[in-house]
């Protein structure tokens, strides 16, 4: 489900220390420390749900090859354009290519597969030149990509294009920065938080706070009614248009 | 409840116990002030009560040799878990009043001293002038008698004086009239009278032979060891009898 509404660390944390009995921050854990909780809940949350998509447009580089941002990844989707970076004219879509490594400008690189079917001499992978030579139609310009170590890598006949949007998963804000939770999510982060803290006070109080941290553990993961499942659960279904829709489009499929 | 009246009081409770006991006004005094801050220290655990919290609104901001910022207690405090017995310390500054005050914007949070290392592992923990600590250096530095409150996060910050307020604890040096209200609940002043009449007694009811007679070489008193033997189970009563 979509929503464009967030809660603040406050609302969070006025929940979170009034529950644990910390409201004035002096049982050994400071402000900060449930501040980093609270992202390490979204981090977890982003990994489990891919719920942030974060959007990146760039002049496409000479070098054939981008950096992924910080906190991002999964890259869900890649287009080349002509036009501007505000207004894309003429757009193509990049595939993915596995086994495939460029350098420098990307005229030169490795793949298990090349461009035209070669592959060298190898004697264990038949060589498709000619076969991919032959079939006249798909033997044209070629856009795709791979990422080795965090750098996206181009193929060569990208060039021909300006500028490149590139679609991924988020991680949440930058370590450091205030943490954006949307409401669905507040219970999750506030159970995880929670669990986190007598997670942490076990150590040193186990006869107080293993109990505590029992019922906390249960009503953050419980497979049923557990706030992370839940979280998980709100997060990934539809909308009710777009279900709506999307039974509009299954029915009437094979009608047309 | 005054001094005076439950000074002169207990004093005379004493005296009617130990019409030849010497007891001064100034020793009595003393010990109200002793179990006065022992029973402050546990109704503030019981109740986290602010009946015993003093602010004060400017406290000079100072910096050592090394350049670190620090305040002098301007009070001994009491010694709570995690620096609790200083409640808040905050900008001298009231930013946005619609806010709320100063204090509940941004204050120094307490750490030991052991942890300070820690807090710079995190990015949200790390301190700054947003977020700013304290740690507390109470006993020496460089041999020399302290009682400082050391900020973290104001390294690269100007601040003139803080605000601060703390659970403080009672100074007998500091009392100079007995007219004034002992600083605790009326219902436990019967208990404060309860415990030095017991601290006296204690006093008055120590054996004689334990005393210090301030005498160099005496003999031991070898009373007490005198019939040990005789006070002996009788071990062959007892393997008789099994």
């Amino acid at each position: 489900m979509n929503s464009n509404d967030y809660v603040s660390i406050e609302h969070l944390l006025a929940e979170v220390t009034a529950t644990i009995n910390d409201t004035d921050y002096k049982k050994g854990f400071p402000k900060g420390w449930y501040i980093s909780r609270i992202q390490d809940a979204m981090q977890e949350l982003s990994f489990d749900t891919f719920w942030l998509k974060v959007q990146q447009d760039e002049i496409f580089p000479e070098s054939c090859q981008i950096e992924m941002p910080k906190n991002t990844f999964n890259i869900r989707e890649i287009y080349m354009y002509t036009g501007s970076l505000c207004n894309p004219q003429k757009t193509q879509m990049v595939y993915w290519k596995r086994l495939f490594n460029n350098t420098a400008d990307g005229t030169g690189y490795t793949a298990q597969v090349k461009d035209d079917g070669s592959n060298g001499s190898d004697i264990y992978q038949p060589n498709q030149r000619v076969y991919t030579g032959n079939m006249q139609g798909f033997y044209g310009p070629k856009y795709y990509y791979n990422v080795i170590n965090g750098l996206i890598m181009f193929s060569k006949e990208c060039k021909g294009y300006e500028f490149v949007r590139i679609i991924y998963n988020g991680m949440g804000v930058e370590n450091g920065d205030l943490p954006v939770i949307p409401r669905f999510f507040e219970r999750a982060v506030v159970d995880y938080v929670e669990e986190k803290f007598y997670n942490a006070m076990k150590a040193r109080d186990p006869r107080t706070y293993r109990p505590l941290w029992t019922d906390a553990y249960q009503k953050l993961n419980d497979f049923a009614n557990g706030s992370w499942n839940k979280a998980r659960k709100r997060i990934k279904s539809m909308d009710s248009k777009e279900k709506a829709s999307m039974e509009e489009y299954i029915s009437s499929m094979y009608h047309k | 409840m005054t001094y005076r009246y439950v000074i002169y009081d207990l004093q005379k409770s004493f005296n009617a116990s130990f019409d030849d006991a010497d007891f001064t006004l100034n020793q009595i005094l003393y010990w109200v002030m002793v179990v006065a801050n022992r029973m402050r220290l546990q109704q503030t655990m019981a109740t986290n009560t602010d009946l015993f919290t003093s602010t004060f609104s400017s406290i000079e901001v100072k910096t050592d040799s090394k350049g670190r910022k620090y305040i002098d207690l301007p009070v001994q405090i009491m010694d709570l878990p995690n620096n609790s017995g200083v409640i808040y310390i905050t900008y001298n500054e009231e930013t946005c009043k619609c806010e709320g005050p100063s204090f509940a914007q941004v204050w120094f949070q307490g750490v030991n001293l052991g942890s300070v290392q820690h807090l710079y592992l995190d990015e949200y923990t790390k301190p700054s002038a947003q977020n700013p600590y304290f740690y507390r250096i109470g006993d020496h530095i460089d041999g020399v008698k302290v009682n400082r409150i050391y900020l973290l996060g104001l390294e690269c910050v100007p601040v003139k004086d803080v605000e601060i307020a703390v659970k403080a604890t009672l100074d007998p040096k500091t009392l100079c009239n007995l007219d004034e209200d002992i600083p605790l609940p009326q219902e436990l002043i019967q208990e404060l009278m309860m415990q030095v009449l017991q601290l006296g007694r204690f006093v008055m009811m120590m054996p004689q032979e334990s005393s210090n007679d301030g005498e160099d070489g005496s003999e031991v008193d070898s009373r007490l060891y005198a019939n040990r033997s005789a006070s002996l189970p009788d071990s062959t009563t007892q393997q008789t009898a099994q």
